[in-house]
């Protein structure tokens, strides 16, 4: 039914970044549909559909993200960082060919905002970017980590193209926190008097695309629970002002490696009493946290749990309530990769000689350090993984361009896995109205009365992953919940609602799996998704448990989470 | 080991506003004219969690006259008496809001503690294991940092398991700050 994890490229698109006059002109036509896609989607809030619209054709108007048989499921990692970030290793190439060893189809290249990198890497990463495109067939984003004024870090992605880096240029001269922060036009890169400058970039690179100088942008918060900076408040006003750009975080953050047993006693070895997060998800509460998001005797919103987010973790949290309003908000998973565990390369210009720790004043006046230099022996201090060695991100295209893959990212066909947990999932949403349904990330229709089934079906990892085993799916969770409309308190954070509705047993160890679940007369609009995963430290109620500070290796906790089915009930 | 009436301590709140300075530098000056002024603080708070508008109060306590300490602070600061001020002290005072950086204590901080250690030996009321119960015998490595916060009317220390089976509070020294120029923190 699907194809996997495709390894192989279109050659002739990925080569066409030369700007021919035909892939313009292709390029245009790919806009004009994308536009009308994404126009249908914005305008058909649910629950607006005219009564009786129940014909195939009036069915289909109003149905997202079709259920089809055969699609490319292409796997990327949209937050990686190169030797032209101050506090990461790589050159881009050696990043690149990272993923593609991975089996990465696509990747975006996020060196960190600032003024040194506004002014110095951008010029020089980009062609070497261009270069590195020629000795791969992996689809290479340039985008940004945005330091998003008065909240966390976010990609930014823009598809290759003519005005591609001068767009990136500019709007991180305009809009980033750190940037913003050197003129001294916002107190901190994250206090909260610059959250008007970040919902104003949003609406810069809105303008961009809709004049064409681009023709799409993309923005994912990253690590967003990480220092409870991503008030509830904020991240909707980013969705709201921008919906086809600002849509969606990462479900999991990267360094998934930190705090391994084995990056515990090399830290331990160098007399350090650092002691690691999974995520490097250590911090409290600070001067520009949200206050909602304080720990209590129940839980920490500032760790992550089963190495997911808490946003995203938290059955009925911060995710659940963005759903519960009926507006698209997409999960990703990503590497962060900076410096790579076991990897014996280190960086230049090191402070104390300590690998990762390198002098930002040099970075500070060059944008770049350079070429990593090989130690000759593994390194475990590092935290992370290399793109595609653990976190996954994988789309379902219809195209395997630029443009397609940025199209489902921004439609929600994607899912998440860690560790390979699965090859990858397919849901179909059908009700007796919509047969043929819809799939990860769109909205079907229901008359009043009519019963809606959700199925998935998963094919069990057959890889062996990066830790040397084929890892074992256990359990299948259906999360749903009502959606009961846009929130009248901005920063409301929880969706009561919203629970595990049916917890699935999986009692096979390789092939496809399938499981379904019906709702009979349904009367209101509701959305659904799913997560499973290896079964290894999940709590009485089915969650999973909070990631232990130094010692909760990646491989104990696997998890793989889908994005949601909404479902409109017509009234 | 006290009674921990906050209520009944006379507070002052410098509060730098939209000030660009980090919360470590304003508590260094307030630290420096103390020592200047011969006073010590016995208690320092500060109010992270009443942000919303890039607020960070800093909140004073000791048996003296504040009011020469705050004046010099502020001057320093070149920052003014805030708006809020009122605000913070009854969060204080009040046990509803706030994190404590300095509070009475005869604890050595650099050793490890049973939960009834911390809470028989300084001003922390209770201390509470983030998602399970904090077994009696539970072994605390602090690591010399100790930052409670008023949590459900009460001096709290949250802790949480570490990679040994011991426990450790939540607020660490020297987190991650990651990303963007800071040195990692090994
Ligand atoms: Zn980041
Ligand atoms: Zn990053």
């Amino acid at each position: 039914m699907c194809e996997g994890h495709s390894h192989h490229h279109d050659q002739t698109q990925a080569e066409s970044v030369e700007m021919s006059p035909e892939f313009e002109i292709s390029r245009r036509g790919v806009v004009k549909a994308v536009s009308a896609l994404a126009g249908a989607a914005a305008i058909a809030p649910l629950g607006a559909a005219p009564a009786g619209a129940t014909t195939r054709v009036e069915v289909a108007k109003q149905t997202t993200n079709k259920w089809k048989p055969n699609r490319y499921l292409l796997a990327g990692d949209h937050h990686i960082h190169t030797m032209h970030s101050p506090d990461a290793t790589y050159t881009p190439l050696q990043q690149i060919k990272n993923g593609e060893n991975n089996g990465l189809d696509w990747l975006v290249i996020t060196d960190h905002g600032g003024t040194a990198h506004q002014k110095y890497a951008i010029d020089l990463i980009s062609p070497e970017i261009a270069a590195a495109r020629k000795q791969t067939s992996v689809h290479v984003f340039q985008g940004l980590e945005w330091n998003v004024p008065g909240a966390e870090h976010a990609t930014v992605i823009v598809p290759p193209g003519r005005n591609t880096v001068d767009v990136l240029k500019k709007f991180e001269g305009m809009y980033d926190g750190s940037v913003l922060a050197d003129l001294k036009k916002v107190t901190r890169a994250t206090s909260t008097d610059g959250e008007p400058m970040a919902v104003e970039g949003l609406k810069w690179l809105q303008t961009q695309v809709q004049s064409g100088t681009i023709p799409m942008a993309l923005m994912f918060a990253n690590h967003p629970a990480r220092k409870g900076l991503d008030s509830p408040h904020e991240v909707r006003a980013w969705r709201d002002t921008a919906p086809g750009i600002a849509v969606g975080w990462e479900g999991a953050p990267g360094h998934q490696m930190a705090a391994h047993p084995d990056v515990q006693a090399a830290l331990k070895a160098i007399g350090s009493t650092t002691i690691n997060g999974r995520g490097y998800y250590d911090n409290s509460p600070g001067a520009d946290s949200f206050a909602g998001f304080a720990p209590t005797a129940s839980e920490n919103p500032y760790r992550t749990y089963g190495g997911y987010d808490w946003f995203t973790a938290r059955v009925g949290g911060l995710w659940d309530s963005l759903l519960a309003e009926g507006k698209p908000w997409w999960i990703t998973a990503n590497s962060d990769s900076h410096s790579i565990f076991g990897s014996s390369l280190q960086g230049t210009h090191l402070v104390g000689g300590i690998p990762g720790n390198q002098d930002s004043a040099y970075y500070n006046t060059t944008g770049s350090y350079g070429a990593p230099v090989d130690s000759g022996a593994p390194i475990n201090l590092y935290g992370d993984f290399a793109p595609g060695a653990y976190s996954r991100t994988i789309v379902g295209v219809a195209e395997k361009s630029y443009l397609g893959i940025m199209q489902s990212l921004k439609s929600g066909n994607i899912i998440t896995t860690h560790g390979g947990i699965i090859d990858w999932a397919d849901i179909r949403v059908t009700t007796d109205t919509d047969k043929q349904g819809v799939t990860i990330g769109g909205r079907t229709v229901a008359a009043r009365g009519d019963s809606v089934t959700a199925s998935i079906t998963v094919k069990l990892a057959s890889v062996v992953n990066s830790n040397g085993v084929i890892p074992q799916l256990k359990l299948v969770q259906l999360i749903s919940g009502a959606v009961t409309g846009p929130v009248t308190d901005k920063d409301t954070i929880f969706a009561p609602q919203t629970t595990i509705t049916e917890s699935y047993t999986v009692n096979q160890t390789s092939g496809t799996v399938t499981f379904s679940h019906t709702w009979k007369n349904v009367q209101g609009d509701f959305y659904l998704r799913f997560r499973g995963g290896d079964g290894n430290k999940v709590d009485a109620t089915g969650n999973p448990m909070m990631d232990v500070m130094g010692n909760a290796s990646p491989w104990e906790s696997l998890w793989f989470y889908t994005n949601p089915v909404f479902v409109t009930v017509l009234k | 080991m006290v009674a921990a009436a906050l209520s009944e301590i006379s507070w002052v709140a410098i509060d730098p506003g939209d000030s660009r300075l980090s919360p470590a530098h304003i508590e260094s000056v307030i630290r420096s004219r103390a020592t200047a002024l011969g006073i010590t603080i016995k208690w320092l708070a500060t109010n992270p969690l009443a942000t919303g508008d890039a607020r960070y109060g800093f909140l004073i306590a000791a048996d003296y006259d504040l009011v020469a300490l705050k004046a010099q602070v502020l001057t320093e600061l070149q920052s003014e008496t805030s708006p809020f001020e009122d605000e913070l002290i009854a969060a204080i005072a009040g046990k509803e809001q706030g994190r404590l950086i300095s509070f009475p204590s005869d604890i050595n901080v650099f050793t490890k503690h049973t939960p009834l250690e911390i809470t028989s030996r300084s001003a922390i009321e209770q201390v509470v294991a983030v998602g399970e119960e904090l077994p009696a015998d539970a072994v605390i490595e602090t690591y010399g940092y100790v930052r409670p916060v008023l949590y459900e009317g009460k001096i709290t220390l949250f802790v949480e398991r570490q990679y040994n089976g011991e426990f450790a509070p939540i607020e660490k020294a020297n987190p991650h700050e990651c990303c963007g120029g800071a040195h990692a923190p090994y």
